[in-house]
């Protein structure tokens, strides 16, 4: 059954962080229920809709951000407490806006995660849980990397509750008291948890950074995955899950909101198995959602609250109620009093910021005062996307952008993102005084609050990246923000690697602490976390997103094995960890083990996808001429198939083709990579045989580029 | 307004205005009216008409008595005796049923070519009924899909309502109200 869902724009509040916006449930039955949310400026305010209005029951006094919001209550009755964090603390309101808690968790760090069930309270901060119950200290446990979001499953099956941490190094972790009782491997860092059912409570649904959801069964000791929704489409990362049923079939329907504003319904169909029922687009992340009745009785509805704070409902109740003869549009008078509501309130504030940019200028004079500068959030994402080898930036501000101005020290290529409206303009830089590689500047249709680009890094060139945004504010100001471009950039964390390929060692061994070398790897490679690891030696296993080739990263206090099976990579880790250690004046003595069939094996992973490249190449080419023959012939009949193929596949060949140049560039700079690093473990300069290399390339086959690299 | 006019609204008695309430079977004609009338008044079970009935309740300013008419194909022959009495009409449209809309259209279009309603300007009131039910077409499609735009010579109105709850109806009925009055002066 096709789902028509309708949006209304409810209020707005403050910038609002992740799962800060609940439902109270509803007092009688069939009414409408009250929404809670939070913001940054630390305003908790509980509204109700009446006749399209939002009507306040109660708002706090501002205060620290706050960054999450639960519900929670006396086991069996409703849960109508609220609870929300900020900084160390939580505190508890009742539905009518009395606060009955103030507890201050003790913690050094802020909470980023709560979960309130009954008289159990479980934090978390960056990589530390906390279980407290009725404010006492029960249990205690420290992550081996970030905890993103945390939940708790109980059933019949469970002895008791065990919360589940979800940790950015893509493992949920079941903890039982403050033991991990096992992990769980999933596809992408999790982001979101949430209990798919809260009354049999132990299948949990989990959503990550890079767009999978999945259902997954927590048992006492191990679990089972339900399904899993795969991320073809490239939307953006969960931030928020919720079920309910919209649909109306009798089963709970999904509800997933995303931070490049896609809000999705997701239906179960005969075979239980989850299908696409409805999406909409907001134009920023969506932070909340909920699924419920808001604005008019007996009309379910989708709710959510977006980045910005604003309270969007998505609801079955059909908008248009009236309609008459004539062609003209005719406004309700709902809306016709919104818009002279608006114009009015516009104008007093004209007037308003006028004086006050008068009263400015006057003061701005001064020789003694001084100009603060307003502050603005930033929402920021800087994250490698896996099917294409490059990395994603999202900048997301609560106001509209006016420009943004990117500035990098290393070489990079910025990729046309489908979705910008943004004009891109090079401003042209000579890397040589001034160390710019890029300068770029994307200037802002209206209203843009979000942006998206695509950056891609080559390995080994490590650096920053810099973007200065400007947003639409008086007076105008610009943030800066860094991000780091990794000697290994192209490297993704997994789970565990294929052990049988040939691989190259790199040892190291020298004065160095633990965390020094801890710190190194941090320095070289992407996803791993700041703080040290726990224990005496630890085990990280890479992924090449772009080849597909492999690393495992080995060390501990004064020791550090690093294999891989592309030796590109091992000169790459050698020098850059040379260079750090000479830094800090440690002597590192670097032992090698290279293998060399794993120059051949690296050359036929590389293969597939340079030949793939010169076929599209070698196609395109024809596809002109066989378009003019065409034409002339009226059909393609006579063609021999192959061409006939070309021709009917040709709008997505020239597509393909359009992104090709770059990646052949990439390809042949990895080769000639592979090819320079081969011989220098060998002792040998070969940079003169560089162009006969490129010669042999151009010519390509497999077999006379394997005799070349076996010759040389 | 008459002298006559005013002496009624003097007298508290109100006008009497004749409604025709035709449409399809099953499309909600009788639970409308029935939710039209006072609390008190509502009869709990509603079950399809048989020929017809005859039903009355007030407005702040007129007193209507409805032909609520059997919307079923045998009876529908029925609906253009009562026409020459009818000073206004509501038609009820169920717009959850997409399938019969086209039936809805061509009784519509008959009803607008018949001799005794085609050269009156009589009030038409659309009700686009079942609008609680999920897959409803809006009210605009339902106008769209009946091509309401072409009705140029009598003043129409199309609102969407759910009867069982008696969203939207006030509305209509207001603006019918309107009409009458205004035609009447």
């Amino acid at each position: 059954m096709e789902l028509n869902l309708n949006r209304v724009d409810y209020i707005q509040v403050g910038v609002t962080s992740q799962k800060t916006m609940r439902l109270l449930p509803a007092q009688g039955r069939k009414t409408t229920q009250k929404v809670a949310i939070a913001d940054h400026d630390g305003i908790l305010t509980c509204f109700g809709i009446k006749k399209g209005e939002a009507v306040p029951v109660f708002k706090t006094l501002p205060g620290q951000k706050i960054i999450r919001m639960d519900l929670g209550g006396a086991v069996g009755s409703p849960q109508e407490k609220i609870f929300v964090c900020s900084g160390s603390q939580v505190r508890g309101f009742t539905k009518k806006g009395k606060q009955f808690l103030t507890f201050e968790a003790n913690l050094t760090e802020n909470i980023n995660a709560m979960h309130v069930s009954g008289a159990d309270l479980f934090v978390c901060a960056s990589y530390i849980y906390n279980h407290y119950c009725d404010c006492k200290d029960q249990n205690y446990y420290l992550s081996g990397d970030k905890i993103n979001d945390i939940t708790c499953v109980s059933s019949e099956n469970l002895t008791r509750l065990s919360p589940v941490l979800a940790c950015q190094d893509r493992v949920l972790r079941v903890l039982q008291g403050s033991e991990l009782a096992y992990d769980i491997e999933v596809p992408g860092p999790p982001s979101v948890l949430e209990l798919y059912n809260k009354t049999r409570g132990d299948e949990l649904l989990y959503g990550t950074t890079d767009g999978k959801i999945g259902l997954v069964q927590i048992g006492e000791h191990s679990a089972s995955s339900k399904w899993e929704i795969d991320n073809d489409k490239k939307k953006g990362g969960i931030l928020c899950i919720d079920t309910y049923d919209i649909i109306g079939d009798g089963v709970n329907d999904v509800l997933v909101g995303r931070d490049d504003g896609t809000l999705e319904v997701y239906g179960f169909d005969s075979s239980n198995e989850p299908t696409l029922r409805f999406d909409h687009v907001l134009s920023e992340s969506v932070t909340s959602i909920q699924g419920g009745c808001v604005g008019k009785e007996s009309y379910d509805e989708v709710l959510a609250a977006t980045y910005t704070g604003w309270v969007t409902g998505l609801t079955t109740e059909p908008q248009k109620a009236e309609a008459g003869p004539g062609d003209e549009v005719r406004m309700s008078k709902e809306t016709q009093s919104k818009v002279e509501a608006l114009r009015a309130e516009l104008e007093q504030l004209q007037v308003k910021v006028l004086q006050g940019r008068e009263q400015y200028q006057q003061t701005s004079q001064s020789s003694t005062a001084v100009s603060a500068v307003p502050t603005f959030s930033i929402n920021d994402k800087f994250t490698l996307c896996q099917d294409d080898a490059s990395y994603c930036l999202t900048l997301e501000v609560q106001t509209a952008i006016d420009n943004l101005l990117l500035q990098s020290d290393v070489p990079i290529d910025l990729l046309d993102v489908d979705k910008n409206s943004a004009v891109v303009s090079f401003s042209e830089c000579d890397s040589e005084p001034n160390g710019n590689f890029l300068l770029a500047t994307y200037r802002c249709q209206a209203n843009t609050t979000r942006l998206e680009l695509k950056v891609r890094s080559i390995e080994g060139q490590y650096g920053t990246l810099q973007a200065y945004v400007t947003p639409r504010l008086q007076p105008k100001t610009c943030q800066v923000r860094q991000y780091q471009i990794k000697p290994l950039s192209l490297h993704q964390r997994t789970h565990s690697i294929d052990q049988d390929r040939p691989m190259n060692r790199l040892s190291l061994v020298g004065q160095f602490s633990f965390a020094e070398i801890h710190s190194w790897v941090v320095f070289c490679l992407p996803e791993v976390p700041e703080k040290t690891p726990a224990g005496e030696s630890i085990t990280f296993y890479f992924h090449n997103t772009f080849l597909g080739t492999q690393l495992e990263a080995n060390y501990c206090k004064g020791e550090g094995h690093f294999r891989s099976d592309n030796i590109s990579t091992i000169s790459i880790l050698s020098d850059v960890l040379s260079k750090e250690a000479t830094k800090r004046k440690i002597n590192l003595n670097i032992s090698y083990d290279i293998n060399d069939d794993s120059v051949s094996h690296t050359l036929r992973m590389i293969h597939p996808k340079l030949e793939f490249q010169l076929v599209l190449a070698r196609k395109v080419q024809l596809i002109d001429a066989l378009k003019e023959l065409q034409i002339h012939e009226g059909n393609s009949d006579f063609l021999i198939p192959e061409y006939r193929n070309i021709l009917d596949e040709s709008a997505s060949l020239l597509e393909e083709y359009k992104k090709q140049p770059a990646h052949l560039e990439r390809l042949y700079g990895m080769i000639t990579d592979l090819f320079i690093d081969k011989f220098k473990f060998k002792g040998q300069n070969v940079k003169t045989k560089v162009s006969s290399l490129l010669e042999i390339l151009d010519n390509y086959d497999l077999n006379s580029l394997l005799d070349f690299f076996c010759e040389a | 307004m008459g002298l006559f006019d005013r002496l009624i609204g003097w007298l508290g008695l109100k006008k009497e205005v004749n409604i025709l309430c035709l449409g399809l079977d099953n499309s909600g004609k009788t639970t409308i009216i029935n939710k039209l009338k006072p609390n008190n008044a509502q009869t709990q079970d509603i079950v399809p008409t048989i020929g017809f009935s005859i039903e009355k309740f007030k407005t702040s300013s007129l007193s209507f008595t409805v032909f609520d008419m059997s919307g079923q194909g045998r009876y529908r022959n029925l609906w253009e005796h009562y026409y020459k009495e009818g000073q206004a009409i509501i038609f009820v449209i169920d717009s959850a049923d997409k399938l019969r809309m086209v039936v809805a259209k061509e009784e519509l279009d008959t009803l607008l070519n018949h001799p005794d309603i085609k050269h009156r300007r009589i009030p038409i009131l659309f009700f686009a009924n079942k609008m609680d039910v999920r897959d409803a077409l809006s009210s605009v499609k339902v106008s769209q899909l009946l091509c309401l735009d072409n009705i140029k010579d009598k003043p129409w109105h199309i609102c969407a309502t759910d009867a069982l709850r008696g969203d939207g109806l006030q509305e209509g009925v207001d603006w019918l109200q309107d009409q009458i009055k205004s035609l009447r002066t």
